[in-house]
């Protein structure tokens, strides 16, 4: 019940019945046009064969007599396809002619004008024939006779009818033809769109690994689904990154919130004297302290990650930015028994967001200060550029991290064993991650035996 | 120094909290539940410092600094917000904010800008010579000198220095130097400032009888020249 009218609904539906209607009226017009100029031409092809005709009978009555025009008449009348001839003398009787009967309505005679009669030929041995359609004209020869003359229009009238009868038959044709087509794209149509629709609802059930079906055929169906499975896979990216962040808030969250809770609780249960109550109340203000620190440090990461902050990239100077981040950290690195190495490149500018950037240099500094204590007892801050690409990194020559775990140090919350003595909540090298990707830009991290280095490669500007 | 301050916020808790904490440490508060009130408080009465929130009933806070503002009015305003620095920061200062603090806050944080931007409407953006005590800056020739002995000092300590006189007596927070001094806005896992003060401790204050520049616990930093 439905598909006929889903059927009539479609846009290629509209379309094909659009054109079929405009391809009718165009064939319609162009068939009415020629064959109204050829009615045109040949009625004035035939005036001229009668008017010369005429011309010449009442040439040979006036130079000669009525009888030199009465024997080219019987002459002409031998021929097949001869012109039809009347002579009538002053009261109207027939004198000579080839007509055995010629019947035409009186209203329709006019003087130098062509007018329909009805006309039966005397044909010699053939018997009686039909009345045929001629047109006809008139004149008057002097002495009271007239003449008429004619030419038969029985094939023309034939030949319209043929041509009526065809367009009539190719009108059928093709409308039977565009039903076809219109019903068979339709349905083509309307199965792939079925299709999209369907996997459609899926998606939006929830099942976002779900794509819309292409077939390869590289059609503008093809195209529009290739697009949106690219939005998909980037939704699907999105949102996956979303819900690593809930759970990860979820599990990772939790643990502080119930130490907090558990002190609050424990103040409740067993209230110190008033003096000792800000000694007690520390450390859960320390704790929230950190939850705030944790919870916007995961907002950013999220926020960066998805684009969805309207940062401003902005050409800036990488090497100047370095080299004030080196002189912030210097008296840092110095106070925990390190050397900050500077080897920063002149004139390395980036496209990019100066206080993301610094947030990046900042996680790396704090890491490899944090991390990075070793007889060598250094850390290098470098920056150079090497065929358009800026190369910053950090080095600390620490013990390092091995080599399965380096892949899981982006993961949220992730920290080594070395780490858990250390404040931090394993956000740092997921902030960097995030922030050199939104850069357009790669985060390294490698064994620099000794040590640990993190390599940031990001895009230059000029 | 007392102060007259507006906290236009629609939180009563907060509100509450907020006036409580300016009551006890010697200031005076009132509080404006939505913006429309908060405005007609604003142009009725003389207030040293406006605390608005970003996020209020009938009229928003960035809408109601943006029309302080154009009526002329040059109270301090420090915008509070619970949307993240990242990109809300600059939207706050662009509407006529002169400070931008985010929530949760310590309210150690909340007083010391508070105080801070109070006292700005009486000193010395334009004073040519910062003193406390025998300690003296002077912005113009980039010296210090402390009982007339010059001080040699990085061009970041010099800066570091001048944030600190200029609010001399009053409690600065490590995010105030991070974001005034350096003009970071991020927040360093390790003790980056600390190590900085205690640089410019060593060469202001090592050799001198009496130490200037003071760590207050769970705060900042102060110098200051009395002994208390």
């Amino acid at each position: 019940m439905r598909t006929p009218t889903r059927l009539f609904r479609t846009t290629a539906f509209k379309l094909t019945l659009l054109y079929l209607g405009v391809t009718v009226a165009l064939s319609l017009g162009l068939i009415a046009y020629i064959s109204s100029t050829t009615a045109d031409l040949f009625d004035r092809q035939l005036e001229t064969a009668i008017n010369q005709e005429m011309a010449e009978l009442g040439r040979q009555y006036q130079n000669q007599n009525l009888f030199k025009v009465m024997d080219t008449i019987g002459r002409r009348s031998m021929s097949p396809d001869a012109s039809v001839y009347l002579i009538t003398d002053f009261s109207g009787n027939p004198i000579a002619g080839n007509v055995s009967e010629l019947i035409y309505d009186p209203a329709d005679v006019a003087e130098n004008a062509t007018f329909p009669v009805r006309y039966i030929r005397i044909s010699p041995g053939e018997g009686e024939e039909s009345a045929h359609r001629a047109l006809a004209k008139l004149s008057v020869l002097g002495g009271g006779y007239r003449l008429l003359v004619g030419r038969d229009v029985e094939d023309r009238i034939e030949f319209s009818t043929i041509i009526r009868h065809a367009i009539r038959a190719a009108v059928v044709v093709v409308a039977a033809l565009a039903l076809f087509s219109i019903v068979f794209l339709s349905r083509s149509v309307l199965r792939k769109v079925d299709a999209v629709a369907a996997s459609s609802r899926q998606i939006i059930a929830g099942d976002l690994s779900r794509r819309l079906p292409a077939d390869a055929s590289g059609d503008e169906f093809d195209r529009l689904a290739e697009s949106v499975n690219a939005m998909l896979d980037e939704i699907n990216r999105l949102h996956s990154g979303l819900q690593e962040v809930s759970q990860n808030i979820a599990h990772d969250l939790k643990t502080p919130l119930t130490r907090v809770r558990n002190r609050l609780e424990e103040l409740t249960r067993a209230p110190p004297s008033e003096g000792a109550l800000p000694d007690r109340l520390a450390p859960a203000l320390e704790e929230c302290d950190q939850l705030i620190a944790t919870f916007e440090a995961l907002l950013t990461i999220a926020r960066v990650e998805s684009n969805a902050a309207a940062v401003e990239l902005t050409r800036t100077d990488l090497s100047h930015l370095l080299n004030d981040m080196a002189e912030f950290y210097e008296p840092a690195a110095e106070d925990a028994g390190l050397e900050l190495r500077a080897k920063i490149a002149d004139g390395v500018a980036v496209c990019g967001e100066p206080t993301l950037l610094r947030n990046m240099v900042a996680n790396l500094m704090d890491n490899a200060l944090k991390y990075g204590a070793s007889d060598e007892a250094a850390v290098v801050l470098s920056l150079r550029a090497e065929g358009g690409k800026a190369i910053l990194s950090v080095r600390d020559f620490g013990p390092g991290v091995e080599g399965h775990d380096r892949a899981r140090l982006t993961d949220r919350f992730v920290r080594m064993d070395a780490a858990r003595s250390k404040p931090g909540a394993g956000l740092g090298l997921s902030m960097v991650k995030a922030i050199v990707g939104h850069h357009g830009g790669r985060l390294a991290l490698r064994d620099a035996a000794p040590g640990f280095l993190a390599e940031i490669s990001l895009p230059t500007v000029s | 120094m007392a102060m007259k301050v507006l906290i236009v916020e629609d939180d009563a808790d907060a509100a509450a909290y907020l006036s409580r904490g300016l009551t006890e440490a010697g200031h005076s508060a009132d509080v404006a539940g939505d913006g429309e009130t908060g405005g007609d408080l604003a142009q009725g009465n003389d207030y040293d410092v406006l605390i608005v929130d970003r996020m209020l009933p009938k009229k928003d806070g960035l809408t109601l600094i943006n029309e302080l503002r154009n009526t002329g009015k040059q109270v301090p305003i420090l915008v509070l917000s619970a949307l993240s620095q990242v990109d809300d920061r600059v939207k706050g200062l662009r509407a006529g904010g002169d400070d931008y603090l985010t929530k949760p806050y310590a309210f150690t944080e909340l007083l010391a800008r508070v105080e801070a931007l109070g006292r700005r409407k009486q000193t010395a953006e334009f004073e040519a010579v910062y003193r406390v005590g025998e300690l003296e800056l002077d912005r113009l020739s980039h010296t210090v000198t402390r009982n007339g002995q010059k001080l040699l000092l990085q061009p970041r300590e010099f800066r570091l220095l001048e944030y600190l006189m200029r609010h001399a007596g009053q409690v600065v927070t490590r995010t105030m130097l991070l974001e005034n001094v350096w003009d970071y806005h991020f927040d360093p896992q390790t003790n980056v400032i600390d190590v900085h003060i205690s640089r410019l401790r060593s060469k202001i204050d090592k050799g001198f009888e009496r130490p200037l520049l003071h760590t207050v616990r769970g705060a900042g930093y102060v110098i200051r020249a009395d002994a208390d």
